[in-house]
């Protein structure tokens, strides 16, 4: 077992974070493995392409993560005064890490899970960058139907907003529906500035991460 | 510079054979051939210059410059008087998502002009402006629970429907709605298709008649929805007569009487006459004058389009040839011009001040097309926003007379639909765009 979660761990860190299977053990054995297991994969959704195969990167990302994670707990636990940060892009939406981590599987709609997380007020769901499900969602005369069922769990999870973040590849893909959008409330949130950030005085953590390969969507919950 | 000065700009050209300089369009190929009335040109000149003058490039505030809305509510008073002169018996309902400019939105209330909310902010922005929540329609055909919740709290009672789920959720929430059902037509010639998203296909309306009767809702009529830019109107016939086969088909299943008929949006100024002439033919044949059902429209760009002229400034150009370059302005997708994106417009970028001269009157200073009439322009563009995103593109290709340099302005003339509803701000450019009102209701 011990050589066999090595081995998965390390097929983790040099394929990309793909999502793979782990055998976690016996039910709860290995829960929070799988906690960190959702919450890495969902933030690595943000890790820009350049620094994806690169073991250096993906170290540096997993411990800023890690590290991101233990100083929420600890202000959960111990609430302190937030030192002021600036102005800029740091702290984009996307760039804060979840209150909640969520897998969202709808098959008839898309063949991937759809990685979610929920900061206080707004629901973040990346749809699946995958090729494969494309044809799937052409094939599928009603974008109407998953949006619904997005809108209905954002609503379920008492959020204000749901925040659809769809690759720039998939762009082809949607057309149509971003035709509709003003007919069905949404609207287009800018990325952020990119440029902006690389003025302040954001620290290498913070650069590899990136919203520019997203078309961003908002919609009321 | 007077308007005997802009109009000499014409000689270096006079092998054009100019179209109208009082066109109403918005595109080149969808002119209105005998507009009912001219735009208030003079009036919509004279405050673009006023602006663009007080801008002094060499020691004005950062975003002094900024692009600029002139919003004539005049404009939008006679286009009100236009609706009721070629549809007498439809009362429109603005939809709000098309501009929910606060001055046009209450100039429409003021004109007893009703409103069809998409969203629950859309919903909020009215009932602020003191209207009654009888006077809203919510149409957006895609809602969530909580949206239902938000109309059965704020008493907004009008609702449009397509599927069965959607009468579970109503008859949960807002069991009170007047339902309309939203049936699907033949939109196969619209620029911005609807149908094959939204409404009920012909052959499974008994199946939502049904549900209606079973959950004991209050169906009130029909709707629908024949796209925006439609160039065959017969679809419009084609619905209104569908409509008349479910309200027939509601009566079979012991339905009450149906009393509204909503016969949607898609109304578009250049195509106004033709369009309004074939709905009133339809509505004269299939719900005559007598039938005592009260008509509703939901146009949104017929109000909104030609009531608004952008105007924005170069402000980065990269020549590429001598007679090629992209230019690059301060507004963009993101910001005032996501109809790009959003709707099938193609924003028309015209000359408005270059080397110290305005050419607001020289329509066609620019063209899609490198010869138009026998005149070749002489520099070909590309025209970018500014936020260096491969989406942000105005226009890959047009074709200009005057080669344009920073600080220079161009004008977009009817950009009033689907523009700034949408605007976010994006990489630190301001999108609270500022909004000059003239009001030529007087003219």
């Amino acid at each position: 077992m011990i050589a066999r979660r090595k081995y998965i761990h390390m097929a983790r860190e040099e394929t990309d974070f793909r999502i793979g299977m782990r055998d976690i053990g016996k039910p709860y054995g290995n829960l929070v493995q799988l906690y960190w297991d959702i919450i890495l994969l969902t933030e690595s959704k943000f890790l820009l392409p350049q620094y994806r195969h690169q073991q250096q990167y993906l170290k540096l990302f997993q411990k800023y993560v890690v590290d991101k994670m233990g100083v929420t707990l600890n202000r959960m636990v111990k609430p302190v005064k937030v030192p002021y940060s600036g102005p800029g892009n740091v702290n984009t939406p996307w760039r804060r890490l979840g209150v909640s981590y969520l897998m969202v599987y709808l098959p008839l709609h898309f063949k991937d899970v759809i990685w979610c997380k929920c900061d206080q007020f707004c629901f973040h769901v990346i749809l699946p960058q995958n090729n494969a499900s494309l044809p799937l969602r052409r094939g599928n005369s009603n974008d109407k139907e998953w949006l619904l069922a997005l809108l209905e769990l954002g609503d379920k999870l008492g959020m204000q907003s749901i925040r659809l973040y769809i690759g720039r590849d998939d762009f082809n893909g949607v057309s149509t529906f971003l035709r509709n959008l003003n007919w069905i409330g949404g609207k287009l949130v800018s990325n952020e500035n990119r440029a902006g950030l690389m003025t302040q005085c954001s620290s290498v953590d913070d650069l590899i991460f990136g919203d520019e390969n997203y078309v961003i969507l908002e919609f009321e919950c | 510079m007077s308007r005997v000065d802009t109009e000499l700009k014409f000689e270096s050209v006079d092998a054009l054979e100019a179209p109208s300089p009082f066109t109403h369009s918005a595109r080149p190929d969808n002119k209105v051939v005998n507009p009912p009335y001219e735009q208030a040109h003079d009036e919509i000149f004279g405050a673009l210059k006023q602006r663009i003058e007080a801008v002094n490039q060499e020691v004005c505030e950062p975003g002094d410059e900024n692009s600029f809305f002139v919003c004539d509510i005049g404009e939008v008073e006679r286009l009100h008087t236009h609706w009721f002169k070629k549809l007498p018996r439809v009362q429109p309902y603005y939809a709000v998502k098309c501009n929910p400019d606060a001055k046009v939105l209450r100039k429409l209330a003021d004109l007893g002009v009703n409103f069809d909310c998409a969203s629950k902010s859309e919903i909020e922005k009215v009932l602020e402006m003191g209207v009654d929540p009888e006077r809203i329609i919510y149409a957006n055909p895609c809602k969530a629970s909580s949206f239902i919740r938000y109309a059965a709290g704020a008493r907004v009672l009008k609702s449009t429907f397509d599927n069965v789920e959607e009468l579970h959720k109503i008859k949960k929430y807002h069991p009170d709605s007047q339902l309309l059902l939203r049936i699907a037509t033949d939109d196969s010639t619209a620029q911005c298709r609807l149908s094959t998203k939204y409404g009920c296909e012909m052959e499974k309306v008994d199946i939502l008649l049904q549900c209606v009767k079973d959950l004991g809702l209050n169906l009130v009529g029909v709707s629908f929805h024949v796209g925006s830019g439609a160039s065959d109107f017969t679809s419009l016939y084609t619905a209104v007569k569908d409509s008349r086969t479910v309200f027939d088909r509601a009566k079979e299943f012991g339905l009450p009487n149906l009393n509204l008929l909503d016969v949607g949006g898609g109304f578009q100024f250049e195509s106004f006459h033709g369009s309004s002439a074939v709905l009133r033919g339809a509505l004269d044949e299939f719900f005559p004058q007598d039938s005592g059902i009260d008509i509703i429209a939901e146009p949104g760009r017929f109000f909104a389009a030609t009531a608004f002229t952008l105007a924005s400034n170069v402000i980065a150009k990269r020549k590429l040839t001598p007679n090629e370059s992209m230019l690059y302005i301060n507004d963009g997708v993101y910001g005032n011009m996501n109809c790009i994106l959003f709707d099938h417009q193609e924003p028309i970028p015209r000359t408005l001040f270059h080397n110290g001269e305005f050419y607001y009157y020289d329509f066609n200073s620019t063209s899609p097309r490198p010869v138009q009439t026998g005149f070749h322009y002489p520099q070909k563009v590309s025209i970018w926003g500014p936020t260096c995103d491969g989406l942000d593109c105005i226009t890959k290709e047009y074709y200009m007379k005057h080669d344009l340099v920073p600080g220079d302005w161009i004008f977009f003339p009817s950009l009033g639909a689907y523009t700034a509803s949408a605007a976010t701000p994006f990489n630190g450019f301001e999108q609270n765009v500022d909004v000059l009102y003239i009001d030529t209701s007087s003219r």
